[in-house]
């Protein structure tokens, strides 16, 4: 075992009980440091930065820091953002959605995932409570108009046949659980 | 650990997070060395052991990204950089930063006698 590899692991074990993300990342960033470096020139390099004990002990001195005071949504918030979101459009035609994705991109508990995942399903929006509707609308018509020999003109061709309405089911409920998704995680963030 | 270590340790705790993203603000940086200019430059931290722990912190709030660069020499080594939260975040602190400083500046300088 070299003198990096011995220096690696020792550290290694010192924060076995540490975050696997931290100590990975402390680790593996010392190692990309001397990968390359020749023996005398790595040792210095470690000289520098302390022994294996002082480098697990500073690491573990500022986990052991309270987190910084961060901003955090209220849970109405949160609420108010989603029922915008979701069905803002109907409640105050256009308007709703455009004040539910400016309360999604100014929130603190959602990440920038949670934000282009919210924009795309108001995006949907309207078009969301309509998809919860399709299945209905699409099964009542399968079953008053027969085999389609005098199909409707007015209706897609598509959401006629039953494997479309479970399409169109299943993308509601995608879309439903992705404003859960969201709810979820502004309240996993606001108990963080 | 004296009162003046002590202070001073404390007075870098608080700022260590911006420094990290005002760091990062000017381009993306690997950990050794955001590391090796935290702590040759400013002092701001001890041991590179400090700053994974704020990194994964300023990560999970979303303020810091990282991705892999391939190095010839051995392992791709992992840069940081900022996201548009993190930008957010380091303008805020910037202004915070001005009015603390002017204040805490007021009333710790010697009045002047006459």
């Amino acid at each position: 075992m070299t003198a990096i590899e011995k220096y690696l692991t020792e550290l290694d074990e010192l924060l076995l009980d540490v975050d696997p993300a931290i100590r990975d990342g402390l680790v593996n960033g010392i190692r990309e440091e001397l990968a390359g470096m020749s023996d005398a020139d790595a040792a210095e390099r470690l000289r520098a930065i302390g022994a294996p004990a002082f480098v697990a002990a500073s690491a573990r001195a500022e986990l052991s820091q309270p987190k910084a005071a961060r901003r955090n949504d209220p849970a109405w918030y949160s609420v108010a953002t989603v029922v915008l979101g979701s069905i803002g459009g109907f409640l105050i035609p256009v308007l709703g959605s455009i004040i539910g994705l400016v309360m999604l991109w100014m929130a603190a508990n959602w990440q920038l995932r949670h934000k282009v995942v919210g924009t795309l399903l108001t995006a949907l929006g309207s078009g969301g409570v309509f998809l919860m509707l399709v299945p209905f609308y699409s099964v009542a018509t399968v079953t008053t108009s027969g085999s389609g020999d005098n199909p409707n003109p007015l209706i897609p061709a598509a959401a006629s046949a039953p494997w479309s309405a479970i399409l169109f089911f299943a993308l509601a409920v995608a879309w439903f659980a992705g404003w859960i998704w969201l709810l979820v995680a502004a309240e996993c963030a606001r108990r963080r | 650990m004296t009162a003046a270590s002590d202070q001073a340790t404390q007075l870098r705790r608080g700022v260590v997070e911006a420094c990290i993203l005002g760091l990062l603000a000017r381009e993306p940086m690997y950990g050794w060395q955001l590391a090796d200019r935290l702590i040759t430059d400013g002092a701001i931290i001890a041991s590179i052991g400090t700053l994974y722990p704020v990194l994964a912190r300023l990560r999970e709030r979303g303020e810091v990204t990282s991705y892999e660069v391939p190095s010839e020499s051995g392992p791709p080594r992992r840069y940081y950089e900022l996201t548009d939260a993190g930008r957010r975040t380091l303008q805020i602190f910037r202004g915070e930063w001005i009015l603390f400083t002017t204040s805490v500046e007021r009333y710790i300088t010697p009045e002047e006698t006459s």
